[in-house]
């Protein structure tokens, strides 16, 4: 291991070396310093000259070091306060699809999104009844990642950006081919909610029930 | 995980939208954060900046952290990589300015214990980041190898490597070896 020298004493490259004549690593005298063991001597250091006088040549040199190290950093007392105003102005964000506009700013809130969406699966042909979401949060579909943490507490919508994630709960009517219901819920949801100026839309879809078909 | 005081259950709240736990989040780590942040910029300033961006970053990013690892070794990895990536804007570096006469004992040895210290701050300041970052972090942060080496994703014993010769480069910096 070598360290770039810079030329001292006119020219001459300092010493600097790996190992102490006596064998022992230099690196470890360094780390018994900085570790703050300059005084716990072992049997070998307590009769050897060269690592001894090391040990004290090192300790001078690394007493700076320690005393910066010891030096207590305390936080600017506003920096809490900055950082969760951030967070809370992205946290509104993250609750509403935002669209700016040159006169101002709309937001739609995630319950409004949730609202489109029941309205939405609702009038997929072989869907009895749209169920929302289930207040159990077992009984809720595994959500896309990206919008987990972007979910108000109990609400079956989850945004980020322009995308969403929305969990909807659904009975269908017996017979009805349930893959095609799926799909068509998916459509219908996404075909509204793009109104509401979202690009990118998850529909998780739990199919809780099935029911007889109503009476003719 | 269901124990209030443990970091686990407030990234989990959080991440659950409750602002009130991600704060509680934020106040245990930001004095650490920003002593961390501090000696691996060497400005105060530029510090507070990279650990509101840090935690700024954290809240983004917590629908990805998968809690395998601990909150606050994710949390101090962000700090490093943002200290790493601020790129510090050019500072003229003031002037030593040495008194012609020093008459007096106490400040020529103030204006030496001066220089060294700013030595001591531009020495760290030098180092190549591969080696200020494990060196600061178990040396001025006070992580263990094995903490710091979860910190950077590297194996404790490069961790060690590394700091082993920061330390060196950094006694060279102070004044040579002998």
């Amino acid at each position: 291991m070598s360290i770039p020298q810079e030329p001292r004493n006119g020219g001459a490259p300092a010493e600097l070396l790996d190992r102490l004549p006596c064998g022992r690593d230099i690196d470890d005298l360094v780390e018994q310093v900085a570790d703050g063991h300059a005084h716990r001597l072992d049997d070998h250091e307590q009769g050897c000259t060269h690592c001894r006088a090391y040990l004290s040549e090192i300790q001078r040199l690394w007493a700076p070091v320690a005393a910066l190290a010891a030096e207590h950093l305390e936080p600017p007392p506003e920096l809490v306060g900055k950082i969760m105003q951030i967070v809370r102005e992205l946290a509104l964000e993250i609750w509403h699809v935002v669209v700016p506009g040159d006169r101002g700013t709309t937001r739609i809130a995630a319950r409004v999104l949730a609202t489109l969406a029941t309205r939405a699966a609702a009038r997929a042909p072989g869907v009895r009844v749209v169920l929302g979401r289930s207040s159990q949060p077992k009984a809720v579909a595994h959500t896309a990642e990206i919008t987990h943490a972007h979910r108000q507490p109990g609400s079956a919508v989850g945004i980020a950006g322009q995308q969403a994630t929305i969990d909807l709960a659904v009975v269908t009517n017996y017979g009805a081919n349930i893959p095609d219901v799926a799909d068509t819920i998916r459509r219908l949801v996404t075909d509204d909610l793009r109104t509401a100026s979202l690009r990118e839309v998850d529909v998780n879809i739990i199919v809780d029930d099935v029911a007889a078909p109503p009476h003719r | 995980m269901d124990d209030p005081t443990h970091d686990g259950y407030l990234v989990q709240r959080a991440r659950d939208g409750y602002l009130d736990a991600f704060e509680e989040l934020v106040g245990r780590h930001q004095g650490r954060a920003y002593a961390l942040a501090v000696r691996m910029l060497e400005d105060p300033h530029e510090a507070q900046d990279a650990v509101q961006e840090s935690f700024v970053d954290a809240w983004r990013g917590l629908a990805k952290f998968a809690g395998d690892a601990a909150f606050s070794t994710w949390l101090y990895r962000i700090v490093v990589n943002r200290c790493l990536m601020t790129r510090r804007r050019w500072r003229p570096e003031p002037v030593e300015s040495v008194p012609d006469v020093t008459r007096s004992d106490r400040l020529e040895q103030q204006v030496e214990n001066r220089a060294r210290d700013e030595a001591l701050h531009r020495g760290i300041q030098e180092l190549p980041a591969d080696m200020r970052a494990p060196l600061v972090l178990v040396t001025f942060s006070g992580f263990s190898y094995e903490e710091a080496a979860a910190i950077l994703g590297l194996n404790t014993s490069t961790v060690r490597g590394r700091v082993a010769r920061a330390r060196k480069a950094l006694l060279h910096h102070m004044g040579g070896w002998r």
